[in-house]
């Protein structure tokens, strides 16, 4: 394959990542191009990036979730590669698949990889092959069936969508009894979120840890671990905060997941940047999917490695040879990741939508505040309900936790209901401190969402701003960003 | 004048012993604080205590944000008990989203906690169940329909 170097990529997807990758983008001289939609008014990728096409509509399916649409948009562009980020196309195989087909580079693996670990059941068919260690799971959503598959003992399972990942068309069911209303929103979820209904079931591991290794492979045979980050922190099964290293592994439990990673990138024979989730229970290791993209938490893992992955990935896709070797690579202190959410964290994290007044300013040293908001941005229902990430890295856990923390203090995203401030508690808690996270962590710290000393000032703010709500309402917010 | 507030969903009692539009003085667990308004700029407050003490602060519609945190507050109604029963018999939609499944139709019976409607939003589904044992007397929406925070979905009665 001859080399060749990009000169336009287009970037697949929005918010935050898409700032992340312009930004690696304009360091390496690459030219970007976005696409927006109407609820993305404001949004910094749109400032940041070269060229940008708007799409007239707001719907997923005639735009971020569109292959056609975007293949339009990056030809019209003359654009030599894609990145899709994260979600939307990221792991999309047909979408890869017309990349190659219409000569464009897309930035990740090939669309045969793809497809066989993007479907969960035939990648776990591949990984038991290789040898890994995986959960028992029934792959027989026919609710009658699996009743009978299923004793008592068994529960509580877990159901999973085949094509899925995020937490999206995930349920927990305690008993017989739940089954069938589960199997069915869960396979419902999973049609709207993937286009694909497929659903499989598995054993719930109770006090375990979510362990993940990321990997990089080159188009030459290549294969590097990036050691492991930890991501126990979640609540409906998507992550909250995460961190590179784990506080709970040793060297040698360390070599042996970093290791069994590269052994299924080598099996696969992977290309391009990628992530494999493990559960990890009582000094054991499952396989538990396989990311074939670029994941929201990569910053943790660049913090304590000083590799930027969007770059990799890039020289990857455009055939150079990795100039690091696995020696090469050494963990260098701690990093911790928070990801701010728009929505309530004392009504069951349900989202919520507004409009972001102040973001704040964070000019601690080491720490990357990653989002796309700008003061006066909206955040709608359309999208997912993250609006910032903020990672945080030291010498040692401790210190990353408190930088972290005096991060969030600096950063309130008023105006909107967020969970800035259960963040701060979960780096304050006890349990955290001692490095105690497990996948059930928010459940078993119920204090997280216990009342709060109330600070007099609050009352104070209250009584003396309602009396000039009136006023305030009317008030344009200022921004300094727009120049509207 | 005594108060009722509720912060984060905590529900506590302050004295209002005076107030214009700059300057309050109050009652709060025993102690006595005095906070003068600097500035109010579009949201953005600038607060000082009676040690001369600055916060600033940003509110807006009861969410207040400061370093310490983010405070949801409000005033306590007094209707207490008629509101509950609204709560109760009225479906609300906890959350902005669309409405992707209609379980049961009007004149069904329903049972305390049991589904009626889903509503997803940014891509999750969220199940509205009924809070008491009665008849659906109403349903506001149908599948497809776009439903805000706090809006009345039906009435059980």
């Amino acid at each position: 394959m001859g080399l060749k170097k990009f000169k336009r990529i287009l970037i697949a997807n929005r918010g935050e990542i898409a700032v992340r990758i312009i930004n690696t983008c304009r360091e390496m001289g690459i030219e970007t191009v976005v696409a927006s939609t109407p609820p993305d008014a404001g949004s910094l990728f749109i400032e940041l990036a070269d060229y940008c096409h708007e799409f007239e509509s707001s719907e997923l399916k005639e735009t971020y979730l569109n292959s056609q649409a975007m293949l339009n948009v990056a030809k019209k562009y003359k654009c030599d590669a894609i990145h899709p980020g994260y979600g939307f196309l990221s792991e999309n195989a047909l979408f890869a698949k017309s990349c190659a087909q219409a000569k464009i580079t897309f930035i990740g693996p090939s669309s045969e990889t793809i497809d066989l670990m993007g479907d969960k059941i035939q990648a776990r068919a591949a990984i038991e092959k290789i040898g890994i260690p995986l959960l028992v799971a029934h792959t027989n959503p026919n609710p009658k069936e699996l009743k009978k598959l299923l004793k008592k003992n068994d529960y509580p399972v877990l159901i999973k969508a085949s094509a899925g990942g995020g937490g999206r068309g995930m349920r927990i069911v305690q008993n017989e009894k739940e089954l069938a209303s589960a199997l069915e929103s869960a396979s419902r979820e999973a049609e709207n979120a993937f286009g694909d209904k497929t659903v499989y079931v598995e054993r719930y591991l109770q006090n375990c840890r979510h362990i993940e290794v990321q990997v990089l492979s080159d188009l030459h045979r290549n294969h590097l671990h990036l050691f492991e980050r930890e991501c126990s922190i979640q609540r409906r099964h998507q992550k909250v905060i995460e961190e590179a290293p784990s506080s709970s592994l040793n060297e040698k439990q360390r070599e042996a997941i970093c290791e069994a990673a590269v052994k299924i990138t080598q099996n696969i024979n992977y290309q391009n940047a990628g992530t494999i989730e493990f559960l990890w229970s009582n000094g054991e290791f499952f396989f538990l999917e396989m990311n074939t993209r670029l994941q929201v938490e990569h910053p943790v893992t660049e913090q304590i490695t000083g590799v930027d992955i969007v770059k990799l990935q890039i020289l990857i896709a455009q055939g150079e040879e990795l100039s690091i070797k696995q020696s090469d690579l050494k963990i260098n202190g701690h990093a911790i990741e928070a990801r701010i959410y728009a929505e309530d964290p004392s009504r069951n994290f349900l989202p919520t939508a507004g409009t972001v007044n102040h973001i704040g300013r964070c000019n601690l040293p080491n720490v990357r505040v990653e989002t796309s908001f700008q003061n006066g941005c909206s955040v709608t229902t359309e999208y997912d309900s993250m609006i910032a990430k903020v990672a945080a890295h030291s010498s040692t856990r401790t210190e990353a936790s408190q930088k972290l923390n005096t991060a969030l203090k600096s950063l309130p995203f008023s105006g909107i209901v967020n969970n800035r401030t259960f963040l701060m508690k979960v780096l304050e808690n006890k349990n955290f401190i001692k490095g105690k996270t497990f996948t059930s962590f928010i459940e078993e710290n119920p204090e997280l969402l216990a009342n709060e000393d109330i600070p007099a000032e609050i009352i104070a703010a209250f009584l003396l701003a309602s009396s000039k709500q009136t006023k305030s309402q009317s008030t344009n917010i200022s921004n300094p960003w727009l120049n509207s | 004048m005594k108060r009722k507030l509720e912060i984060n969903g905590q529900e506590i009692e302050i004295e209002l012993i005076s107030k214009s539009s700059d300057k309050v003085k109050f009652l709060f667990d025993g102690q006595e604080y005095v906070f003068e308004l600097k500035s109010d700029s579009a949201g953005e407050i600038l607060l000082v205590d009676q040690h001369n003490k600055n916060y600033k602060l940003y509110a807006k519609d009861g969410l207040i944000d400061s370093s310490k945190g983010q405070f949801k507050i409000k005033k306590v109604q007094r209707t207490i008990q008629s509101n509950d029963k609204a709560a109760n018999s009225s479906l609300i939609a906890p959350l902005p989203g669309k409405v992707v499944k209609v379980l049961l139709k009007v004149g069904d019976e329903v049972k305390d906690g049991q589904e009626i409607l889903h509503i997803e939003a940014m891509k999750m589904e969220h199940r509205i169940c009924a809070e008491m044992n009665g008849v659906l007397k109403s349903i506001k929406v149908k599948v497809g329909d776009s439903v805000t925070d706090g809006q009345v979905l039906g009435e059980i009665d």
